[in-house]
């Protein structure tokens, strides 16, 4: 095999790539095939079975890989859209995937929280707002938008975990697991098994207390009970009345500024997460491809800052879903995809993505054309049927 | 004796508390952080408290319902002063007076009667020397004292409120923002100049909301200046030892030692710095670094007033308080000044020289020491750059009639146009005349005052840059320019005229600016900006479509976050 293979799965709004490397030994020049498998999840946006694909998906994993082990396993951000399809494929249809070395974002580490005191403030400030928005949530009669439900159920801290914790452990199957950032320094045999194939972390930071949180929330649930998680007093879902001497319409323009916190606190808090994403540079026989997770613009100014290698890339994973936060501006993107290329190769920029759903403008079209417009062809998943993989080659 | 209404208000933060030398028991009330604030009663105070133009909403965030307000009491018969039904122990225990001051009907007219002090030291002569208007539609500010958990307070120009939040410090106590003296002026002042200066609000340029940023910390600082009990009682708790100008240049003390722990912070801010406007000493797209440019070239002046050569050596308590004062009239009495449309720090300045000048009739010595801090920490180049135009002591505007200027909008409209090369205005640009204000301008010679009146006049109009943003948005953007006429009431004689500098500093400073929002995700159109719950975002700053161009909207959110 003289070609790296890029497979992106169309599994609905979620991720699973895998990436195939021929890997010669530096010493007896003998070529491995070496796999790299990003994420796997979806967060089964509307149907209520988007499980059902993780079988086809799974199934083709194990037939590329050949049934042997994924050399190396990547846990980008801890996103339910990222982390279920593994768990739900070895749990609903006993489809276990071996992982050699698993790789997973620094925060989702045991006793990371312990380590880092700013990141667990903040860590405690996000748990108790999405629990005040859980309760709120919970108590009110007004009618929800999909859209939040969904990003609630993306960021619900408790249906991750047990994914996260499955992937910890991959089923028991993974030999190596590695919390990785970006100052950690991954050496062969301990955080991976590559030769020839260079694997560059450039984010997330370890301390993601660098990250803003840019929670600019006016909740109507975040009292001192959303610390404990507690439910301590039922919440009041008749709206309040003015107290004597109030300005009626002030007031209810009051509450009614304080409610539209609420999408703003969960947008806030999926970014957090977003922003722990791992991205990695793959090099490869002068093949530059960079896998970006979920990372949204407050990890690539910090990656811009800490002056990390952006170099000129040849393949780009399209961040977050073509979200219009996941990809940075044209002061960032030219370090990563100038508009006159560093050499003749063909670029690729590849969105895994899922138009149609209750986000909007997924993927985000002024995006896709800025990519296209620096002469980059820009693929997506959503050109096979689901289940189904695009493929993407870099000759040697 | 006028009727009054009677209300306990903590002084300074309570970090002092905490940290501070306990005095002898015998100095308990010198050492309590507080003291009592006389609130002139127009029978119009009621439970809450809720007043005509300031109402505290206590919202309990864990059910949803609003506490009871505090209860007011009125005066019995024969007596002057009514008061609300609120205890505060006279102790030194620390324990006692914390809970004392936790208790809700504390939290509440802590927090009006803080907010009521800010707006009447903004209303008094030394200051704006007319009422404070909102820039919202309502006369009521509406106040939340606990509005949730998290690490901020902010004023909200689209709900017309201040809102305090709290969160729970390392070491296990809750911190609340309504109990900072400091964060409630600061807050306050937000919307209060968001009355003066509405533009601001919507500015594309980080030293006009760097601007918002500094007025509000000054304001902290001046009201602690001018309060007797804090400055004769941080000498004598320090036993002298303390440098209390270093210390009361520090703005929320306990507030911003938890928050900023990690940097080993003692506060939010010192104005006691050498920042400079340049990109080696700040960075020029934080409103916050940048306003300490402006706050630490003032506080430089209080420090020339309070010693007379700048020197390190302490002051007595009566200097300071004295400094304090010339030190407010200096800085607020040029708010009124301000041209309207997005200004920079250096407008500011210079609205300061020329209500300075407009005051006292002369240049002083306090022109000269804020132009040369100015230079100095590169806000302008030379100290002539602040001159404004301000030198009319002979010229009249013959046959303008102020009040009819005052009341008449057509009238205003006309005089506009008359006026139009004087004011400034483009030729064919459209023109919006603003509402006018009429303050009084108090001198003080000798033992006497002499009180005159002022008429403020203020008109805007559009300008239009170009700025490449990309795609996503137009290349040209409008923002608002316009200039403020002060007049002599009496003798029509023109104070000061101020037009925004439209340099190349200005330029460079909204293309950064921009371009900074742009990076970060902030800036975003009308369509983009929508929510996952069909609702415009609350914390985006929005592109909206002005024409073919564009117009920035919402953004002095960013000093919400």
């Amino acid at each position: 095999m003289n070609r790296l293979v890029v497979r992106a799965y169309n599994v609905g709004f979620g991720e699973a790539i895998l990436v195939t490397v021929p890997d010669k030994s530096n010493k007896t020049g003998k070529e491995t095939i070496r796999h790299i498998l990003f994420d796997v999840g979806n967060l089964a946006v509307g149907a209520g079975s988007g499980y059902r694909v993780f079988e086809p998906v799974v199934k083709d994993i194990l037939k590329r890989i050949g049934r042997k082990s994924v050399d190396l396993y990547i846990m980008t951000h801890e996103h339910y859209d990222h982390v279920t399809g593994l768990y739900d494929a070895h749990k609903r249809y006993g489809l276990g995937v071996n992982l050699d070395y698993a790789w997973l974002t620094a925060s989702s580490a045991t006793g990371y929280y312990a380590r880092h005191p700013a990141a667990r403030r903040r860590r405690d400030l996000i748990d108790a707002h999405y629990r005040g928005v859980v309760r709120y949530l919970a108590t009110t009669k007004e009618k929800q938008a999909k859209a939040l439900k969904h990003l609630m159920k993306n960021n619900d801290p408790k249906r991750t975990r047990t994914r996260v914790q499955f992937l910890k452990s991959a089923g028991g199957a993974s030999k190596h697991t590695t919390y990785v950032h970006a100052a950690k320094r991954l050496k062969r045999k301990i955080h991976h098994s590559f030769e020839e194939a260079r694997l560059t972390v450039l984010a997330p930071e370890e301390d993601t207390a660098c990250y803003p949180l840019g929670l600019m929330p006016l909740p109507l649930m975040m009292g001192s009970d959303s610390i404990t998680g507690g439910r301590n007093k039922p919440y009041e879902s008749a709206v309040p009345k003015p107290p004597n001497g109030v300005d009626p319409k002030a007031f209810a323009r009051l509450l009614q500024r304080r409610k539209r916190g609420l999408a703003t606190d969960i947008l806030a808090i999926d970014k957090a997460a977003n922003n722990t994403s791992i991205v990695l540079m793959l090099e490869w026989r002068g093949w530059r491809l960079l896998f970006t997770g979920d990372a949204e613009e407050a990890s690539w100014i910090m990656m811009e800052r800490q002056k990390r290698a952006l170099k000129p890339v040849h393949f780009l994973k399209v961040s977050h879903h073509g979200s219009i936060n996941g990809t940075p501006d044209d002061s960032i993107l030219e370090s990563i995809l100038p508009i006159n290329p560093t050499d003749s190769r063909e670029r690729t920029a590849l969105v895994s993505t899922c138009p149609g759903t209750h986000f909007g403008d997924i993927p985000h079209g002024q995006t896709l054309k800025r990519l296209a417009q620096r002469g980059v062809t820009v693929r997506s998943t959503t050109e096979v049927s689901r289940g189904k993989a695009v493929e993407i080659s870099f000759e040697a | 004796m006028p009727r009054t209404v009677r209300m306990p208000v903590l002084i300074w933060d309570r970090q002092y508390l905490r940290e501070q030398k306990k005095p002898e028991p015998s100095d308990i009330l010198l050492a309590t952080p507080v003291e009592d604030f006389d609130l002139p009663d127009d029978g119009k105070v009621i439970d809450g408290p809720v007043t005509p133009r300031v109402a505290v909403l206590d919202f309990d965030t864990d059910t949803g319902k609003l506490r009871p307000g505090a209860r007011f009491i009125p005066q019995g018969r024969g007596k002057t002063v009514s008061c609300f039904d609120i205890e505060v122990p006279e102790t030194d225990d620390e324990q006692v007076l914390m809970k004392a001051f936790e208790s809700d009907s504390f939290i509440q007219v802590n927090l009006f009667a803080t907010v009521m002090k800010t707006i009447r030291f903004f209303e008094s002569t030394d200051a704006l020397g007319r009422p404070v208007t909102w820039a919202f539609d309502s006369q009521q500010l509406l106040v939340v004292p606990r509005a949730g958990l998290l690490a901020n307070a902010f004023y909200e120009r689209e709900s017309g409120s201040l809102q305090f939040f709290y969160c729970p410090s390392s070491v296990g106590h809750m911190i609340y923002t309504a109990l900072s003296p400091d964060i409630i002026v600061h807050e306050t002042a937000h919307a209060i100049l968001d009355g003066i200066a509405p533009d601001l609000y919507h500015a594309a340029r980080t030293q006009s909301i760097a601007l918002h940023e500094a007025i509000a910390d000054l304001a902290a600082i001046v009201l602690t200046l001018l309060n007797e009990k804090i400055i004769f009682s941080l000498r004598y708790i320090s036993s002298g030892k303390l440098n209390i100008k270093a210390a009361l240049s520090k703005v929320a003390e306990e507030f911003g030692s938890e928050i900023r722990r990690d940097v080993g912070a003692d506060c939010l801010r010192v104005l006691r710095n050498r920042r400079k406007l340049d990109s080696s000493s700040v960075d020029l797209a934080d409103p916050y670094e940048v306003s300490e440019v402006l706050s630490g070239a003032m506080y430089q002046v209080f420090m020339h007033y309070a010693n007379g050569n700048g020197s390190e050596h302490p002051s007595t308590s009566q200097d300071i308080l004295k400094s304090g004062g010339k030190f407010a009239r200096l800085i607020f009495r040029g708010l009124d000044y301000l041209p309207p449309g997005e200004v920079s720090l250096a407008d500011f300045a210079r609205a300061v020289i020329a209500a300075d000048m407009a005051f006292h009739g002369c240049k002083r010595i306090e022109q000269q020491w804020l132009a040369s801090e100015l230079v100095a920490r590169k806000v302008v180049e030379q100290e002539n750059d602040l001159e404004a135009d301000s030198d009319f002591v002979g010229r009249r505007l013959n046959g303008v009639r102020c009040h009819e200027i005052f009341e008449s909008d057509a009238v205003a409209e006309r005089f506009a146009e008359d006026y139009r090369e004087l004011l400034r205005i483009p030729a064919q640009a459209d023109f919006k005349v603003q509402q006018r204000r009429k303050r009084i301008r108090v001198k003080r010679r000798s033992k006497n005052q002499e009180s005159e009146k002022d008429l403020i006049f203020r008109v805007t109009w559009d300008a239009e840059e170009e700025h490449d943003l990309g795609a996503r948005f137009a290349s040209r953007w409008a923002y608002t320019a316009g200039t403020t006429l002060v007049l002599d009431w009496k003798s029509r004689r023109v104070l000061s005229i101020l037009t925004a500098n439209r340099g190349r500093s200005q330029y460079a400073d909204r293309n950064r600016t921009l371009n900074n929002w742009m990076k970060r995700g902030l800036l975003l159109t009308s369509k983009e900006a929508v929510g996952v719950d069909g609702q415009t975002r609350n914390d985006a700053i929005i592109a909206k479509k002005a024409g073919k161009a564009m117009r920035v909207s919402g953004s002095a959110r960013v000093l919400c976050s």
